[in-house]
């Protein structure tokens, strides 16, 4: 196992481009070693399905997703026949008169399977596990929650006309959720827990200059302010880091080096999402936010999570 | 890392020790930790430093804490107790548990709120209760029950956002809802029946595989309330209870009612509550008067008649004291219950045990109405929805 300390995950993340802070290293790290799932909520945007994405490349493997939805079934989820094609191989073996029993063995074998996202990463092959997405798991129903958590217990499903597939690798499990209901408990219990927070000036600042780095060093600084301030407004959506560096994108491909009043307007649409928060964020208010960070200007914004002292 | 932390040696007996006994701390502060975490806490103290003391409290926090209501707690007590070198500070503990932070503190009101007699929503709901006396229960409850015993009355703007929350789970159960009847689908399980016919006409050979799956069925709410005078007690609690509702689920209908009946859906979409409060007050002319539920019914059918068909769900929060005419208001009530899926109404009067509705209105409602019940506190609410889930005419789940 390459990482072998929190640090060298933190690295390895940076080096695909994802800012990691303690706590996401840490989570990563023990994940890895624990071989334990990571359940992950957060705000919209706050980059939750990245950290799949950032693992699988970290690990140099396959990244399998299965992104949730209401009335998601198991056989979308895990596998199913192909009975089209089955009932033609019947049709075939019909035809050269072969018994019932090499017909049976002929349709239900691993070739008229469709496999769907879960088994593909219990049945994986190679040296390095799989890394499986399972997105957006709030949206599916609880029924299916129960059956996830049997699969992610045991990583092995019972195929009655085939037998029992085990995984040869568990797979790196990353759990997203948006919160819009509770999470079973006996599944959170089976995961380690992240809760993904907006990002604090610093983290921000950093991830811009990584993700668009040609956005100029003054810019970034006053997206970021702005970017807190804003968030601190109390709007039905706040906006992301994926908001932000949509943002920063749009003002760079408008080629501007510094924020105005006239500019901001232009390109709110990247980060303001709603009807109401566009009155919220009107022009005095922008006004307001932008004199206050133009007067304060080397003072780095106010931290916003709660980093535990150190010792 | 001066600190001796943790003790030392990393098989020995004294981490386990302590870390149990922190859990335990985090338990009385209302986090909720499985043993399972705890094991994996232990396991995961082998690959981590833990003379780090930030290492050591991110892979405590990923390992024990599954939710982000309780990183701040957690985040507090873990100080307290890894503060000192020697043992931890039991007594410093015990301050904290005791106040830490608001939502502990109300828990000792809650105890009080849920006693029976303490019927509450009435007058002295809004009153602060002392916290005195309970600081040797504070420390079993967690907050979430708090919240949950709680009379709705005395809710502050505070707990609006809390309330959304529980208020978004209650709904999504009632809301959305499978059919138990399996309907063709693109996806699904193979319907044998189906298939064998639809391929008769390809002289058996079967083509086309037919699938049928459990529809998804969405109800829609209608909730009525009531402001009329009678409820002038219960206002505060109604409104913080419609705002929550509204906020939480999309596909819901407000309309409040005295004499006459007002449509709020659209004021109860904001953010903000102060606003919602301000249109509520300035769009609603009719606050505090008498109540014609009959008429206003009425009204319901006819201006706003195509929200109430099969899939509604009407709730009505009033305590059914009606100055209408008697007749109007049954054969209102009679087309209501005939057009609309389910009939809910919540009277707050009684969560009082001694409570029985005689009073006229009530009365002649009560034999069209499918569920009866109180919802002054949220575990009443939630209890309500789960009746609503066990009723084999709502059945949520197929």
């Amino acid at each position: 196992m390459p990482f072998d300390s929190i640090e060298s995950v933190r690295q390895a993340m940076e080096s695909e481009n994802y800012i990691a802070d303690d706590p996401i290293a840490t989570t990563v790290f023990l994940a890895l070693r624990m071989k334990k799932p990571i359940l992950i909520e957060g705000e919209p945007g706050s980059g939750k399905t990245e950290v799949a994405k950032v693992l699988a490349r970290m690990l140099d493997t396959e990244l399998i997703r299965l992104q949730c939805y209401e009335g998601l079934d198991v056989n979308m989820a895990l596998y199913e026949w192909d009975y089209p094609r089955q009932m033609l191989r019947i049709r075939m073996e019909e035809a050269s008169e072969s018994s019932k029993e090499e017909i049976e063995s002929a349709i239900f074998s691993e070739r008229y399977l469709l496999e769907r996202p879960l088994l593909k990463a219990i049945t994986h092959e190679g040296d390095r596990p799989a890394v499986l997405l399972i997105d957006e798991v709030d949206r599916a129903d609880d029924e299916f929650e129960g059956f996830l958590l049997e699969v992610l217990s045991d990583f092995q499903v019972s195929i009655p006309e085939i037998g029992t597939i085990k995984a040869k690798n568990h797979p790196v499990v990353c759990l997203t959720s948006n919160e819009s209901r509770e999470i079973g408990d006996a599944l959170k219990r089976r995961c380690l827990y992240l809760y993904i927070q907006h990002p604090t000036f610093e983290k921000e600042y950093k991830i811009i200059r990584t993700k668009v780095p040609d956005v100029p060093e003054k810019l970034a600084r006053q997206i970021c302010s702005l970017m807190q301030e804003v968030r601190s407004l109390g709007l039905m959506k706040k906006p992301g880091i994926a908001e932000t560096l949509d943002w920063a994108a749009a003002l760079l491909s408008l080629s501007e080096d510094e924020l105005n009043l006239q500019t901001i307007q232009r390109t709110l649409g990247s980060i303001i999402k709603h009807k109401e928060d566009f009155k919220k964020v009107n022009e005095q208010t922008l006004a307001t936010i932008l004199t206050e960070i133009n007067r304060k200007k080397d003072v780095p914004s106010r931290v916003v999570t709660v980093e535990p002292e150190r010792a | 890392m001066s600190q001796r932390e943790p003790d030392g040696s990393r098989g020995g007996e004294l981490l386990p020790r302590t870390l149990l006994r922190f859990c335990e701390v985090l338990r009385r502060g209302g986090i909720s930790v499985s043993t399972s975490s705890v094991m994996d806490a232990l396991n995961a103290m082998v690959f981590v430093d833990i003379f780090n003391r930030l290492e050591f409290h991110n892979t405590l926090l990923a390992t024990l804490v599954k939710g982000r209501e309780d990183q701040i707690l957690f985040d507090r007590l873990f100080h307290t107790f890894w503060h000192s070198g020697n043992s931890p500070d039991e007594e410093r503990i015990a301050i904290l548990l005791s106040k830490s932070g608001e939502p502990r503190e109300r828990v000792v009101g809650a105890g009080v709120g849920t006693e029976p007699k303490a019927t509450g929503v009435v007058s002295d709901g809004t009153e602060e209760r002392g916290g005195a006396s309970g600081s040797t229960t504070v420390a079993t409850y967690s907050p979430v029950e708090v919240l949950m015993k709680r009379d709705l009355a005395s809710f502050t703007d505070d707990d609006l956002e809390e309330i959304e929350l529980i208020m978004r789970r209650v709904t999504r159960d009632i809301a959305s809802a499978r059919t138990r009847i399996m309907h063709p689908a693109e996806r699904g399980i193979m319907d044998l029946r189906r298939t064998v016919r639809a391929n008769m006409q390809y002289g058996m050979e079967l083509l086309e595989i037919v699938r049928r799956r459990k529809r998804l069925r969405r109800n829609r709410l209608v909730l009525l309330c009531d402001i009329s005078g009678s409820m002038k007690t219960y206002s505060n609690f109604a409104i913080k209870y419609l705002y929550a509702m509204g906020k939480a689920f999309e596909r819901i209908e407000v309309f409040v009612f005295s004499t006459r009946l007002t449509r709020v859906t659209p004021e109860l979409q904001r953010d903000d509550f102060g606003a919602t409060m301000r249109l509520l007050s300035d769009s609603v002319p009719h606050w505090g008067g008498g109540t014609k539920i009959g008429a206003c019914l009425s009204t319901l059918l006819e201006r706003h008649g195509h929200l109430i068909d099969r899939r509604t769900i009407v709730i009505v929060i009033s305590d059914g004291m009606d100055t209408g005419e008697v007749a109007l208001l049954e054969d209102q009530m009679r087309r209501l219950k005939q057009r609309s899926r389910w009939v809910v109404w919540l009277n707050p009067l009684l969560a009082d045990p001694a409570y029985e509705p005689i009073c006229r209105g009530m009365q002649t409602a009560l034999p069209y109405v499918d569920t009866f019940a109180s919802a002054n506190t949220v575990i009443e609410l939630q209890k309500f929805s789960q009746t609503l889930r066990n009723e084999p005419a709502l059945r949520a789940r197929g």
